[in-house]
């Protein structure tokens, strides 16, 4: 019986210890982020077109944390030690795009796509060739 | 040549039957064009173009531009502004107009020496091979009577019996008032992957142009109109001229390609008996890398 408690005793340290080396280790990618955009999406007459909007962008995580939201490669704003934040911006957009939160390690942390759908679908013909094109 | 055409042929046609249709129409197949968008790409490398004139000139071909916007209905491509009335998923009749192609022989800044012309026409490289003809016979072009720029319209059928093949009929007429004649176009054209990720595709083409009597006769013909001796003069005929071409594309990236290709075309005797043509086969070559913008 005492064998048993000092084993569990042993096992029960060791698991301590490991999660106390882990720690540093452990990203805040690991924390759940969550991200909501709206709206998600825009109807535009046909494709190419431009998309006018306002967006709001809204995070939440349960620890304070560094993050940076990033319409694709482009920085819109970043907070420090926050836990939740609202962003209000316009933008114009000819196709899809994506939002994404980086953290400070610059790690997507979580990611929201607004899609642009055309209401007459992109059509596509077949080449009738000149007769000098080598393309 | 007439060999190789019909091997060219059965090659295409067994290909056919042994390839089902596969691709689907999007902006990745080099066959279909998005409705509405203008699209332009560039080559750069290394060709040439012969003149199978006397005295012609080859020229040396560095950049090919190449230029197409497909509307619903309109188009125009590489210098082909056309009109469909009527498409379907097989079929396509189109209305078209275009500068004719043999003048580009007489003139160095014609735009059928700046794009790659097909073997279909007479402006394309000629090979340093003589056909034997006697040289004195021919006579000095700069002594010829201008040979001027027509316009042709016309009416073109296409058949795509599936995504990569391709038939293509077409009657043309001078709108120009130039030489007054016709020209009637037949083509099978074939497109094939030689890799599973598509990164290689061949294009083979063969096909045959008739020309009729007042055209060979306005471009080819000597006569008195003509300031060479009354003894070289020589009447066009009606024409018939074989071609074949192929085309190798590796897809570098999304928008680089390496392109080569090679044209030949067999020209009619009505043709290269007249005292202007010294070459009976016209060849065409160039490889390089084209952009896609």
């Amino acid at each position: 019986m005492t064998s048993n408690r000092k084993r569990y005793f042993t096992i029960s340290n060791l698991l301590a210890c490991l999660l106390l080396v882990m720690s540093p280790l452990i990203s805040y990618a690991d924390e759940p982020v969550s991200l909501s955009i709206k709206p998600l999406a825009c109807i535009v007459k046909t494709q190419g077109q431009p998309c006018e909007l306002n967006v709001t962008a809204h995070w939440q995580t349960n620890v304070p944390m560094n993050l940076c939201l990033y319409q694709r490669n482009n920085l819109i704003q970043c907070w420090k030690k926050q836990r939740q934040a609202l962003k209000r911006f316009s933008i114009e957009i000819t196709e899809s795009t994506e939002f994404r939160l980086l953290n400070s390690k610059q790690e997507v942390v979580a990611s929201v796509q607004i899609a642009i759908n055309a209401a007459t679908p992109t059509r596509y013909r077949r080449r009738l060739r000149a007769d000098w094109s080598v393309f | 040549m007439r060999t190789l055409f019909y091997l060219c042929l059965l090659f295409v046609c067994g290909q056919s039957i042994a390839q089902g249709e596969s691709s689907t129409a999007n902006n990745s197949n080099p066959q279909y064009s998005q409705v509405g968008q203008w699209q332009f790409s560039i080559a750069l490398g290394i060709g040439q173009k012969s003149n199978p004139l006397v005295g012609g000139k080859d020229i040396p071909i560095y950049v090919i531009p190449s230029v197409y916007y497909y509307g619903e209905s309109i188009y125009f491509d590489d210098g082909v502004l056309g009109y469909s009335f009527f498409e379907n998923q097989r079929f396509t009749v189109s209305t078209l107009v275009k500068l004719n192609a043999h003048a580009a022989n007489f003139y160095r800044w014609h735009p059928g020496n700046i794009f790659i012309p097909s073997t279909q026409s007479l402006d394309s490289l000629a090979p340093a091979t003589d056909t034997g003809k006697d040289e004195q016979t021919d006579v000095d072009i700069e002594q010829l009577a201008k040979r001027k720029w027509a316009l042709d319209g016309g009416l073109q059928l296409n058949y795509f019996a599936d995504n990569h093949l391709m038939f293509q009929a077409r009657w043309s007429r001078d709108i120009s008032n130039v030489y007054r004649g016709d020209s009637i176009s037949l083509k099978l054209e074939k497109s094939m992957s030689l890799s599973n990720d598509n990164q290689f595709q061949l294009k083979v083409s063969v096909g045959a142009d008739w020309h009729s009597a007042n055209l060979v006769d306005y471009y080819y013909g000597v006569s008195a109109r003509d300031d060479v001796d009354s003894s070289l003069q020589f009447t066009g005929k009606s024409s018939v001229n074989w071609f074949a071409s192929t085309t190798l594309t590796y897809h570098i990236s999304s928008q680089w390609r390496a392109v080569m290709t090679l044209q030949t075309s067999k020209l009619d005797n009505n043709i290269s008996d007249s005292p202007l043509v010294k070459d009976s086969t016209i060849n065409t070559t160039f490889i390089g890398v084209a952009y896609d913008f």
